[in-house]
Parts: C-alpha cells; sequence; structure tokens
C-alpha cells in the first residue's frame, strides 16, 4: 500500500464527480484515478487541473489525498470516499448502484 | 481614460475628457479631473484651481454623507466596485440620489459585469463601465430582458404594484 | 393563497430566461466560475458533494396541490424521483445537471414558482407559521404580509449582494412556530393596549457558527412603516455589515459589535429619512394581495369529534389524532402534521409518489393547500374531523403516517456529510440509529415532547442550538464525531443549548441520548416536558449521567 494523490472535480455540465485518468480522460470511478505518488507526478495533475478548468470542462477541482492498495486506488478521507461511492444512507444513489464497489467497502 | 473600456448609457450624459488624479494639487491643475474622496478636503483649500468641472471617486467605505457640503460642486462621482460582489455602492448611489439630491453623473466603475447592470440603472447610476472582457452586445440585451420590478428605487420606474392599479387586464 | 397577475408571471418567466442566457455564457466561458457562481446561487443552484443541487423556493411554505405536482414531476424528470424539504420551508433536489436547470426553472414558472434568492448573499425566501390562517391562538394570517415583503425583496436592486445571506420570518400569534428570534429579521405582529396592529421588529437573531439571540428594535412598527423600517435595516446593514471575514459578517455581527442601542438609532435615523416615502406607499398593494387570503368555503356543519369513534378502538389513529393535529380555528377542522419522519427513512425526504398522493390528498381532503413546516413536514391545514379516519389510512399507505410529530423522532436534520460539500460528518446515519433505539409509539408518547436537531456542521443547518437535544457533527482527526447540546429552544422561550462535554462516535450518541433521556424521565415532575425539566434542574445530573461521576 502507498500514499498518493488524485485529482478530483465535478463536470461543469452535468456535475458529476470525475477523477483524472492516467489516460487525461475523466472517469467517474475514483478507482481509475491517475495515482501520483512523486512531486512531479502531483505536477502532471495540477497541470491538467489548469487545462481543464481554463476549458471549462470541470469545476470545483481539488488535488486529493489517495491510496493504492492491491484492489485499486480509492481516495483516503471519509469524504471523499462518500464522494467516490454516493450517500451511505441511499445505495441506490451514486456509483454504488452502478458498479461493485465492495472491494473498497471499509477503506 | 475609459477609451478602451466599453460603457452603457441608463440616461444621456455630457460627455467629458474626464482625467484621473491622485492628488488635490494634480487635479487643480485639471480640467477635468476625477480625485479621491479623501482628497476632496485638501483640493477645496488650494488657491490656484483651473478646473473645470470636479469628478469623484469613492471607495465602497467612503461615507457619502460627507459630501454634502461640496455636492453642488461636483459633477460626477464615480462608484468603485471592486469586486462586483460588494454591494455598498448601490446603497451609495440611492442615498447620493434620494437623500442628498445630488443631479450630477453617477458612474459605476470597477468589476462591473453584466447580471449587476439591472440593479445599477434602477440605484440612480447614469452610466456603468464595463469591465474589460465584458461583451458589450451581452450587456445590451441582458439589461433588455427585465421588465419587471417590485419595489421603488431611485429610477424612476414604477414598481408592479403601481402599474397595477392602471392595468387590469394587461396581457404580455 | 396568492395567484400570480401577469406581472408576477412575467418576472418568473424573465428570471428564467435570463438564468437560461446566464447559463449558455457560462459554458460558453464567456463567465468564469467565480463569476457565474453568485448567479447561480441566487438561483438556489449550488455545487454538492455529489452534483449540482437545486433550491425551490417556496414562499413561506406556502404550496398547491398543483405545485405539489409539479415538483413531484421535477423529482421524476429531473432528479431520482426525492425531494428533500428544508427548514426554511423550501426544496432541494439533490441530483440536477446544471444543463437542465434551466428546463426547471421554466417548469416551475408554469405553476407560479421559481428558484429566485433561494441561496446568495441576498434576502432569502421569507418563512412563517406552518398554521398560518387557521391556527386559534394567531392575531391575523400572517401570510400576506408575508407575500408583502416578498414581492419588496424580490430582486431588489440595492440588496442584491449583502455581506451575507439574510433571513426574514413573520410570526403572528403568541406560540413562536418560525423562531422570531433566531433571524437576521424576525417580526412579531402583535395588538397593541388599543387593539391596533403593530409590528415588533427583531434583529440579529441567527444560528451558524456564532449562534445570538435577536434583539427587539421596535415593538410599536405600524403597517404602513413596515417596508421602511425593513428597507431601513437592510441599509444600514449593507452599508456597514462586515465584509473582511465571511464568518462575521451576518447582521448578528453588526448588531452585536456596534451595540444593540447604537443599532436601533441608526436604523432609526435612517428609517426617518425614508418614513412614509415611496417604499411604504407599497401598502396600497396590500388589500390587493389579503384579498386572496379570504377564508376558504368551510363546511359550517362540519361535526366536531366525528373521529372520535374510531380513535375509541384504534389507539394508533387515536395517538396520530393527538400528535399529528391541532386545533383548528373553525370548529369540526383539524389542521394535520404529515411527518416526513419515519423511523427507517430520511427526515424531510418524500418520494415523487408520495408528493403526488400529498396533492390528491389536499384536494380530496382540503381546498388543494398544502404547508411545508420549518420542523421538516408537511401540513394539510383544512381536513373534517370526519375524513381524519380516511386521511390516516391513506397516509399510512404512503408511508406518511408516522405519528411522531413534536416527539423524539421528529428530528431536524441537515443533510450532512452524505449530501453536502460543507460538512464536517454525516447527520442521517446518527438519526436513523436513534431512531431505530427508539422504535416503539408507547415509549415516545411516554417521553413526550422533545425537540431533537442535528447539524453536520458548525454552519447549524440542523437546528442543534436550538434543540431541546442538540446533536453537532464534527471531524476530530478524520473521524465523525457528535457533541451533544442541551437546553435550546426556537420558541417563544428562546434559549440557545450549551455543549455538554466531550463528543462521541455514533453509536456512542445513540446511547449518550438514551441516558439523557432516562434522566429526564427519572427527574421529570408532574406534566413537565424535557426542556422544563432541564431548566429546572440544570445540566449537572445530566452530564454525571453520561459521563460519570
Amino acid at each position: 500500500m502507498s500514499a498518493g494523490h488524485i485529482l478530483t472535480a465535478n463536470l461543469l455540465l452535468t456535475g458529476d464527480v470525475v477523477f483524472l485518468t492516467p489516460a487525461g480522460d475523466w472517469s467517474v470511478r475514483a478507482d481509475e484515478a491517475r495515482f501520483a505518488e512523486t512531486e512531479d507526478d502531483v505536477a502532471v495533475l495540477k497541470a491538467a487541473e489548469a487545462k481543464a478548468v481554463a476549458a471549462n470542462i470541470v469545476v470545483s477541482t481539488e488535488i486529493i489525498g489517495a491510496e493504492k492498495t492491491q484492489v485499486g486506488v480509492w481516495p483516503t478521507r471519509n469524504r471523499e470516499q462518500i464522494r467516490a461511492k454516493g450517500p451511505t444512507v441511499h445505495e441506490a444513489f451514486g456509483n454504488q448502484a452502478r458498479f461493485d464497489l465492495s472491494a473498497f467497502e471499509g477503506a | 481614460m475609459v477609451a478602451n473600456a466599453h460603457q452603457i448609457d441608463f440616461r444621456d450624459v455630457e460627455p467629458a475628457e474626464w482625467t484621473h488624479c491622485e492628488t488635490a494639487t494634480q487635479a487643480a491643475q485639471t480640467a477635468f479631473p476625477v480625485l479621491p474622496a479623501d482628497e476632496l478636503s485638501s483640493y477645496f483649500e488650494l488657491n490656484d484651481v483651473n478646473s473645470v468641472a470636479l469628478g469623484v471617486r469613492l471607495s465602497p467605505d467612503t461615507e457619502v454623507e460627507a459630501l454634502a457640503d461640496r455636492l453642488d460642486q461636483i459633477a460626477l462621482i464615480e462608484v468603485d466596485f471592486p469586486a462586483y460582489t460588494d454591494g455598498r455602492g448601490y446603497s451609495q448611489a440611492r442615498v447620493l440620489r434620494e437623500h442628498m439630491g445630488f443631479q450630477g453623473e453617477l458612474r459605476a466603475v470597477g468589476d462591473v459585469l453584466i447580471d449587476q447592470l439591472r440593479f445599477m440603472k434602477r440605484c440612480g447610476f447614469d452610466v456603468a463601465v464595463l469591465a474589460d472582457h465584458v461583451d458589450p452586445d451581452d450587456a445590451e440585451a441582458a439589461l433588455k430582458r427585465y421588465g419587471v420590478w417590485y419595489q421603488p428605487a431611485a429610477d424612476d420606474r414604477p414598481p408592479a404594484h403601481r402599474l397595477r392599479r392602471f392595468v387590469q387586464n394587461w396581457e404580455i | 393563497m396568492y395567484q400570480y397577475d401577469n406581472f408576477d408571471k412575467q418576472a418568473v418567466r424573465e428570471r428564467a430566461a435570463d438564468f437560461r442566457d446566464q447559463v449558455e455564457r457560462r459554458i460558453a466561458g464567456k463567465l468564469s466560475e467565480d463569476e457565474f457562481k453568485p448567479l447561480r446561487l441566487q438561483n438556489g443552484l449550488y455545487l454538492q458533494l455529489h452534483a449540482y443541487m437545486l433550491r425551490v423556493a417556496i414562499p413561506y411554505g406556502l404550496l398547491s396541490a398543483k405545485q405539489m405536482r409539479k415538483l413531484a414531476h421535477i423529482a421524476r424528470t429531473y432528479d431520482k424521483d426525492y425531494g428533500h424539504f428544508t427548514t426554511r420551508q423550501n426544496i432541494q433536489y439533490n441530483w440536477i445537471k446544471l444543463v437542465d436547470a434551466p428546463d426547471i426553472l421554466d417548469e416551475l414558472a408554469s405553476v407560479e414558482m421559481h428558484a429566485i434568492q433561494t441561496s446568495g448573499n441576498c434576502i432569502r425566501n421569507i418563512s412563517s407559521a406552518q398554521f398560518a390562517g387557521v391556527a386559534a391562538d394567531e392575531v391575523e394570517d400572517p401570510r400576506p404580509w408575508c407575500e408583502l415583503i416578498r414581492q419588496w425583496s424580490t430582486f431588489h436592486p440595492e440588496f442584491a449582494f449583502l455581506p451575507r445571506k439574510f433571513k426574514i420570518a413573520v410570526n403572528a400569534s403568541p406560540a413562536d412556530r418560525v423562531g422570531v428570534k433566531l433571524h437576521d429579521i424576525g417580526i412579531t405582529i402583535t395588538r397593541n393596549a388599543a387593539g391596533e396592529r403593530r409590528f415588533e421588529v427583531y434583529a440579529g437573531g441567527g444560528q451558524g457558527r456564532t449562534p445570538m439571540i435577536g434583539k427587539l428594535m421596535r415593538d410599536d412598527i405600524e403597517a404602513h412603516h413596515l417596508l421602511s423600517y425593513l428597507e431601513a435595516i437592510l441599509r444600514v446593514y449593507n452599508r456597514y455589515g462586515r465584509r473582511d471575514n465571511k464568518y462575521k459578517a451576518r447582521i448578528k455581527i453588526l448588531v452585536h459589535e456596534t451595540g444593540e442601542d447604537k443599532f436601533r438609532e441608526e436604523v432609526d435615523a435612517e428609517w426617518r429619512k425614508i418614513e412614509g416615502g415611496p417604499v411604504d406607499a407599497d401598502i396600497a398593494e396590500f388589500g390587493r394581495i389579503a384579498d386572496y387570503f379570504t377564508a376558504p368555503a368551510y363546511d359550517t356543519e362540519a361535526q366536531v369529534d366525528a373521529h372520535k369513534a374510531r380513535a375509541a378502538m384504534d389507539p394508533a389513529f387515536a395517538a396520530w389524532v393527538r400528535h399529528n393535529t391541532l386545533a383548528h380555528k373553525v370548529p369540526g377542522y383539524k389542521a394535520v402534521t404529515i411527518s416526513l419522519k419515519p423511523h427507517d427513512g430520511i427526515a424531510g425526504d418524500a418520494t415523487s409518489d408520495q408528493m403526488d398522493a400529498v396533492a390528491d390528498l389536499s384536494e380530496n381532503f382540503g381546498f388543494g393547500e398544502i404547508r411545508v413546516t420549518h420542523a421538516q413536514n408537511l401540513v394539510l391545514p383544512d381536513v373534517r374531523d370526519a375524513d381524519l379516519p380516511a386521511l390516516y389510512d391513506a397516509l399510512f399507505a404512503q408511508g406518511l403516517g408516522t405519528a411522531n410529530q413534536g416527539l423524539l423522532t421528529d428530528m431536524i436534520v441537515c443533510p450532512g456529510l452524505d449530501y453536502c460539500a460543507l460538512a464536517n460528518a454525516r447527520s442521517i446515519p446518527v438519526s436513523q440509529k436513534i431512531a431505530k433505539r427508539f422504535d416503539d409509539m408507547d415509549r415516545l408518547q411516554d417521553i413526550g415532547e422533545v425537540k431533537l436537531k442535528i447539524s453536520g456542521c458548525i454552519n447549524a443547518c440542523g437546528h442543534h442550538h436550538a434543540g431541546h437535544i442538540g446533536i453537532l457533527g464534527v471531524d476530530r482527526k478524520g473521524t465523525e464525531n457528535y457533541q451533544i447540546l442541551l437546553g435550546g429552544s426556537a420558541e417563544e422561550d428562546t434559549s440557545l443549548a450549551k455543549i455538554l462535554g466531550r463528543g462521541f462516535d455514533e453509536d456512542g450518541t445513540v446511547d449518550a441520548i438514551e441516558t439523557i433521556i432516562d434522566v429526564y424521565k427519572a427527574q421529570r415532575q408532574d406534566g413537565e416536558n424535557f426542556l422544563a425539566t432541564y431548566r429546572r434542574i440544570g445540566a449537572e445530573p445530566f452530564k454525571e449521567a453520561v459521563y460519570g461521576g
């Protein structure tokens, strides 16, 4: 397990929670996020952040703490985990209803 | 001084070549100076004044009541909106117009964007100088969009309640 | 209820068209997010944790059946089949797309609704008593006054960019059902010794991170001076309210730092310049507005206590009548509270189907009118006693028959970290665990009236300062932690709750609440509710029981 960072945001048009992927796209799945371990990696996230904001693709960007485990990349903070999954009180809403995220239970 | 900036005229105003001055002495030698409000008392203490007309620039914390004694000698008041979210300038304008009877030109400057123009017009401004990046066509279009107002203010628009008394079956 | 004329209809259509243009300019990149954000907020559109959230205004909590059906339609079409009723009597949708928001505003405009000034640093929705117009104890119907203030405050050109948000509430009975002293401006309509109408105006109250009780500014405002007096307060606030620190920008800080008396003098000085001027001429509008609020055609032969036979043989129904209905000013009628607090649900949430059902019931058992309460429930204001059994059965079938109004599980709960971008802790799960622990109607009835209010951060949307028992969620080193407060009230005996001691995790909180209730039950004297016992015995016995000697 290693600690690092990922870039998250909301899409301007829909408000969807998204994460920057290694390919430079945006995915709704946190476990598909580009994982930045070094300062250089974080600089790449920051550059992508500035570019996407300038292009009016995303808003409310934030580089957040994440961990990389055997099952994949996942945000560290409770708040970000809720964003990644959906509200804990409504299992039918959010990514938890669309994808099998059970590997990240209690992450 | 506003050569590149687009301005929206809510009312017809006499055009003049205003020049911003930082000090009273500088202003005294300028035909159409615009002086910061806190330089005003120095300006009026000078003997050698060659200005044709005087403009004053307010900051949001200027007490407009302090201008009362000199108001009839002021032709232009610029109300500065350093950030468009700072709404003090609207009250300054209404107090100047409605309490103090200021008849000169009232001009909104600073972070003046599109969606504040309709409020500025109603608070008694004659002119709004748009921030550099604002599209004047969008500004004109947005300004025309509103026809209904609910409360009296410093402009001469009748609020809805007054119109209702005259227009029973008003159709749109 | 008030109905739009062509001026009002044009105003909301213009606003919807304007917002469509703003959204288009944002998408085209002509507005930056920083420039757009205050504009979308003034139309109730937030960016929350998972998506955009749209807050729709329900002026003073009053809805027609047709409007409720539209709200259901919006939930079904643009959201996930849910709406959430709020403590300011509005509704919000949690899963809105920016690109849909202009269409939603058009839909709302078609039923005389909007999202104008439901957020942003401007004058917000005017709130009022959920039993306005039907409560036996009110001196008059406050709603026409709310409507007058609503119109005055809508698109007010001077007050669109105040230092901070501004909330006004209007009450018109001795019982305070709006939290008069916990608003930026709270108004109580009264009668003076000569029987003449006067307005008591309080300013500088509020909750949030620095809770304060509002100060009485004047108790002698006459009807034809109401708007000028409000305008004077707002102007002083707009000019002198702090803008250097967002957390000190509410009017309560200005009143506090200026001093109550000096602030009153400043307002009076401003008021003298405008009283009797153009803004007060708007009082001419009052008669036209008041005509919309004349009493409906009540059944003069409505039989009093026609529900008693069912109550005698059905204890659950009897309990529901006891807790969820209020005496009506017309004999043979009751005002019914529909609980949006099922023990396994989310406070204030209603599904599209439930909203439609309530709309139907408001027509079948009333005059097609619905109220939203600040406690996140709904009210059918005009139900005949004879119709109570059928209404109860219909509500029960929809999961809306919980008989807990005013009881421990009728909690006010903010959305918390499950939805809110500002929250530090989740509010809903702890509320659900408490409801589960106390999921026994006999026990709840024995405990009696307790106002439990839960916020997921210090902004206090869940009114924890004003709860008999308040719970405040905080983030303690990355873990959710809950502080317990006791002794608050938002009613005529307004008080601010005080923190009991160190906080707990979720389960510890539920245990502590149970301990606190046990102390109350052991200590209460003849008919005292929780708050009365707390005020008599103080915090110590509760502290001792919760934290040990």
